[in-house]
């Protein structure tokens, strides 16, 4: 669908896109209440799907674990493994699915018909910087809620997989917190928050440039949201495997 | 005090305006008309700055707007004010909140005075003061285009471009809204360029019309000059007046 070279000019013009951004947000700075509005409007939009998802993945993941745990008689652990593994994998990849279906297919929409009926021409006929006033609250907006989804998000999986295990596995709940602090360490929790983080970046940068591109008519907010999954999720599996090609490489190198 | 020469846009090859020279005198009222897609909207967006043409220069008052950068345009956007085709209303904000934007940002007034020229401007579009806590999607179409012409008018500009200001309004509307732009025209010297497909109105109160088609002036002149045209488009549009008369 996409040649190669296309990709690579693409890649470009989000680059400079983001200059452009960065340049605005050092020049003008950014509304604390348009900000705080933004980010509370993005968690409220993800807020029932992250209790919905955190709660049976966590479930999920203790099943799967008690699974294998059994055949070694380590129970101990259970708890361990699977908060630790939502912490460090599938929080963030869930949060990244979740932002990027409902927030920046709705950010793209919102973006690219306020484009097209010219409410962003409009701003600028009346005095004001489309760039501080709309995409800047809802680019930083996406990043900062995501990182408060992911501690919601993981508190969920981690209530879930406590449950599960009391009625599946038959692990009470001491024993399933007991050996969370030995293998949740600090350098997963980073690992975590860092990955939310980068997704969420991605997502933020790609459903704002897409709708804030859009031009023509109406089936071109289409064309944007479109657009704006489809490169997010490709971006962010690719993202997903260099990262864990680099790990791969470094814990080679170190251990 | 407005003066187009050779102005040229094209989007990814295609030519949308094709070299087009004219020039509006002070409280003139300026008619375009021209069939969809001729670049009518083009050509407005050009004039406050939002588009720059691929080559051509534009003087606002003997200032060529085309080298400014958006920060110097912000005094040409308080002079010159765009209304839109669409009604441009930011969804997220009551009637108010959007009457009130320009004032708070192009013109840094108190708020005092900002509610006085919001009243005085929806009083000028008749609309009624009850709908200011409303959001534009709580009122109809009709209204919210009528808002949207307030909005501009609210900050007191010199000139006003308007896209299509009576398209999909009823017959009684359009005529108070012909009648407002005559009236600011004659009563305070406001210059006005007004993109329409509606040459009935354009013979009422233009001073000049100016037809485009495929880019190009194709007739420019005062009513009784385009109104004896030959140019065979020009004719259908005068036809379609007399067919609405008779
Ligand atoms: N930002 C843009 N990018 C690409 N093409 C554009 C852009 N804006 C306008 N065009 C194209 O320029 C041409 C003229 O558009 P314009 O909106 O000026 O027409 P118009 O004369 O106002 O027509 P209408 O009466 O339908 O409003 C159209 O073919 C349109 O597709
Ligand atoms: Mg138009």
């Amino acid at each position: 669908m996409i040649s190669a070279k296309n990709w690579i000019q693409e890649m470009g013009l989000y680059l400079i896109y983001m200059e452009e951004l960065f340049s605005t947000w050092r020049k003008h700075g950014v509304s604390k209440k348009l900000l705080v509005e933004q980010i509370w409007k993005v968690f409220a939009q993800s807020f029932t799907t992250t209790t919905m998802s955190g709660v049976f993945v966590g479930g999920i993941m203790t099943v799967q674990f008690t699974m294998q745990i059994q055949m070694f008689g380590a129970h101990g652990y259970l708890g361990g493994l699977s908060t630790s593994s939502v912490v460090r994998e599938v929080g963030p990849l869930l949060i990244a699915f979740m932002l990027s279906g409902k927030v920046g297919a709705y950010t793209s929409a919102e973006l690219g018909s306020m484009k097209i009926t010219e409410q962003i021409d409009a701003i600028r006929c009346l005095g004001a910087n489309p760039i501080t006033e709309i995409i800047l609250p809802r680019f930083i907006g996406i990043i900062v809620a995501s990182f408060f989804l992911l501690v919601y998000g993981v508190l969920f999986a981690f209530l879930g997989g406590l449950l599960m295990g009391y009625l599946f596995s038959g692990i009470s709940f001491d024993e399933y917190i007991r050996n969370i602090p030995q293998l949740l360490t600090g350098i997963s929790i980073a690992g975590g928050v860092i990955k939310a983080f980068s997704f969420a970046f991605v997502i933020a940068v790609l459903c704002t440039y897409y709708g804030y591109n859009t031009s023509g008519g109406a089936k071109n907010v289409g064309l944007a949201v479109v657009k704006t999954s489809v490169s997010t999720m490709l971006i962010i599996v690719i993202m997903d495997w260099f990262r864990s090609l680099l790990l791969e490489t470094w814990q080679g190198l170190f251990l | 005090m407005i003066k187009y020469t050779n102005i040229k846009k094209s989007f990814s090859g295609r030519t949308v305006l094709n070299d087009i020279s004219f020039s509006v005198a002070e409280g003139e009222i300026v008619f375009i008309l021209g069939t969809s897609g001729t670049g009518k909207s083009v050509l407005l967006k050009n004039t406050v700055g939002l588009m720059k043409p691929d080559s051509g220069e534009i003087l606002f008052q003997g200032t060529d707007i085309v080298q400014l950068n958006e920060e110097q345009l912000l005094e040409i956007r308080k002079q010159c004010g765009m209304i839109f085709q669409h009604p441009a209303l930011f969804d997220s904000l009551t009637v108010r909140e959007n009457l009130a934007f320009g004032l708070k940002r192009l013109k840094k007034l108190n708020d005092d005075d900002i509610e006085q020229l919001i009243k005085q401007s929806l009083e000028d579009v008749n609309l009624s003061l009850d709908i200011l806590e409303k959001k534009p999607s709580e009122i109809s179409y009709g209204m919210q285009k009528r808002v949207s012409i307030a909005r501009t008018l609210a900050i007191h500009p010199q000139v006003l471009l308007f896209d299509e200001p009576t398209t999909g309004l009823d017959p009684v509307t359009t005529t108070a809204i012909n009648q407002l732009i005559y009236t600011l025209s004659r009563k305070h010297k406001i210059t006005s360029i007004v993109v329409s497909h509606d040459m009935g109105c354009a013979i009422d109160i233009a001073d000049k019309i100016i037809v485009l088609d495929k880019g190009n002036i194709i007739e420019q002149g005062s009513v009784t000059e385009v109104q004896k045209s030959q140019v065979p488009l020009v004719k259908d549009f005068m036809l379609e007046v007399s067919n609405d008369i008779s």
